[in-house]
């Protein structure tokens, strides 16, 4: 009986909540940018959390009544195809994913780069002595997390580059970050090329060493023979017809975080503490990502043509797919954002 | 109230309190003496206080709603949709028989695959996750309403029909009644199904909500709030589901009545 009571009560106060937040999703009296992250809370999108960290975007709310609102996805696919469809007005996720859709007709327009190095790296199980060099890891299990992933390919690359065929070790697909742990934690795999936080954990807990690092410029230089562009702010060209103002202010922020990150990249205990509430990268975490972080937002086009031509060669893009890279990028307004200097 | 043979209310209530308590123990107990790993189960403790943070900062609250809404609306939309289809199946024959092939596949189609075409079509914020919801629970409404009218008594019906009914009188007073104890079992059935859609919805690509949570969380190994988003859940489902039993208790007296 008193249990019934709880629930009503319970029920009561919810279904009261929802009438009261009903009206409010009506009417909007400030205009409203939806910003794609897919998936959330990984290092590549420092830059985002980082802006959401330091008050850019409540300022943005306060000072130029624009309010900007993080729409998470489970991945970077789904993410795009939000903004494919109109449901939000711009995306994080990896400059893949532009020049899939431009393959498939569809056309989106990469804004600002996040990251010139990949958020990868690959690590070998500690106890493994003899194994110091990918090139040692023929016929061993390499964990990744799903087949034809980004993973995948970046394990494919690595092992190239130590001239160790690709197909002559197992590929174990380990899944998200929970599963990953679990599958390290039991020996399942005996390398894995993987993203942050997870690698630093392993690594600073004792249980992995690196073997290779693509986080850094170095490492990403050394193995595509130029930087490579994993993530960044993309939008669709209506959006920035529509509202070349909005747009720019909103890339205005990305730039300015960027060089408050690029000025502070000894301090990454400084990064760390300014981050949103919630989000506890560690200030290794944060290290070991800062090599490949982009400058300030300009979109180069050799790191463009290095993605392009790599996806073509694992057979992820038609060989025949040309696209010239000022359809895939828009970079006037990062132009304008440095020559302005524009913090919101 | 307890018959003669039962345990008395209070005595079932003492031993579930005792069971729950012991696996919270249990659960601490093994986390903290690293024999289940704290890393992948996390501790009672530790997701009591994150829920607590959540609740005296006010965090929680636009999550809870925002699943809440789903589960309920969907719930709602979904159970009255299907039972409206399988209503109107029964009582005509010749929709019957367009229908009910059509429906039998249909829910042999997992619906999550449709949701990134239902996040296009209804967007991303709530009409997205109470359709998901809608199409997971309006297959049960519409086979308990079948069943249901096929178990309705064929002498009630004959008596009824001799005496005149009209068929709107019919269903308002035989098939509905009869009907009325076997919805709210099926609803009951369908309350852990919406909120499984819900989150999965959210989980999917949401702003807010449960499954919102537990997808941030998990990239962040927070194992506490994935663990908190879970129980949180369960609190809602069991709170709903404490709802619909007192309901199936009022509505299905007659039954009980009937049968002693």
């Amino acid at each position: 009986m008193k249990a019934t009571r709880w629930a009503c009560g319970f029920l009561a106060i919810l279904t009261l909540a929802v009438g009261t937040a009903l009206p409010a999703t009506g009417g909007q009296a400030v205009p409203e940018v939806r910003i794609a992250v897919g998936p959330p809370n990984v290092v590549g999108y420092l830059p985002l959390y980082m802006a959401k960290g330091l008050g850019h975007f409540a300022e943005l709310e306060r000072r130029r009544n624009l309010k900007v609102t993080l729409v998470d996805f489970r991945g970077g696919s789904e993410a795009a195809t939000a903004l494919i469809g109109g449901d939000v007005d711009f995306a994080t996720v990896t400059l893949t994913h532009v020049i899939k859709a431009h393959e498939q007709g569809k056309d989106l327009r990469f804004l600002l780069t996040f990251f010139n190095a990949q958020a990868m790296a690959m690590i070998v199980q500690a106890d493994l002595r003899d194994v110091t060099s990918p090139a040692q890891l023929r016929g061993r299990r390499v964990g990744i997390t799903s087949l034809g992933s980004a993973t995948h390919m970046q394990a494919r690359h690595i092992l190239a580059a130590h001239q160790v065929d690709p197909d002559s070790v197992q590929f174990v697909p380990v899944g998200g970050p929970p599963t990953a742990l679990a599958a390290w934690q039991r020996k399942a795999v005996d390398a894995m090329v993987y993203l942050d936080p997870l690698i630093t954990m392993l690594v600073d807990g004792g249980s992995a060493r690196l073997i290779y690092d693509v986080r850094t410029l170095e490492g990403t230089v050394r193995l595509y023979g130029a930087a490579h562009i994993s993530s960044g702010l993309l939008t669709r060209p209506d959006v920035i017809t529509r509202a070349p103002e909005t747009t720019q202010r909103v890339v205005d922020v990305f730039v300015c975080t960027l060089r408050w990150l690029r000025s502070r990249r000894t301090r990454p205990e400084e990064i760390a503490r300014n981050l949103p509430p919630g989000l506890d990268w560690s200030p290794a975490v944060i290290r070991a990502n800062l090599g490949g972080l982009s400058a300030d937002g300009r979109v180069l086009p050799d790191a463009v043509n290095t993605v392009i031509t790599f996806l073509k060669r694992d057979g992820l893009l038609d060989p025949r797919f040309t696209v010239p890279v000022d359809r895939l990028v828009e970079g006037a307004f990062v132009q304008r954002a440095i020559l302005g200097g524009g913090c919101p | 109230m307890s018959r003669a043979g039962e345990p008395p209310a209070t005595a079932v209530r003492a031993v579930q309190a005792a069971l729950v308590a012991a696996a919270l123990v249990g659960w601490e107990v093994g986390a903290r003496r690293g024999w289940l790993s704290a890393e992948f189960v996390s501790r009672p403790t530790a997701v009591g206080a994150v829920i607590w943070d959540w609740v005296r900062s006010g965090y929680l609250w636009p999550h809870l709603v925002a699943t809440f809404e789903a589960a309920v609306v969907g719930l709602g939309l979904g159970l009255a949709g299907g039972a409206a289809l399988g209503f109107l199946v029964m009582f005509v024959p010749a929709v019957g028989e367009v229908v009910e092939p059509a429906m039998s596949t249909l829910n042999a189609v997992p619906r999550i695959v449709f949701y990134p075409l239902l996040m296009l079509w209804l967007g991303l914020g709530m009409a997205s996750k109470v359709g998901l919801v809608a199409t997971i629970v309006a297959f049960l409404g519409y086979y308990t309403a079948v069943g249901a009218v096929r178990e309705v008594d064929r002498l009630l019906l004959a008596q009824v029909r001799i005496l005149g009914a009209s068929p709107a009188a019919m269903l308002r007073h035989l098939y509905l009644p009869a009907t009325l104890a076997w919805m709210i079992t099926g609803l009951r059935t369908s309350v852990g199904l919406a909120f499984i859609g819900a989150i999965l919805g959210e989980y999917m690509g949401s702003m807010r909500g449960i499954g919102n949570i537990i997808m941030g969380a998990q990239n962040l190994f927070q194992t506490p709030q994935v663990m908190a988003g879970l129980a949180l859940t369960m609190v809602l489902a069991a709170a709903v589901d404490t709802l619909l039993a007192r309901l199936e208790t009022h509505w299905s007296a007659w039954r009980q009545v009937e049968q002693a």
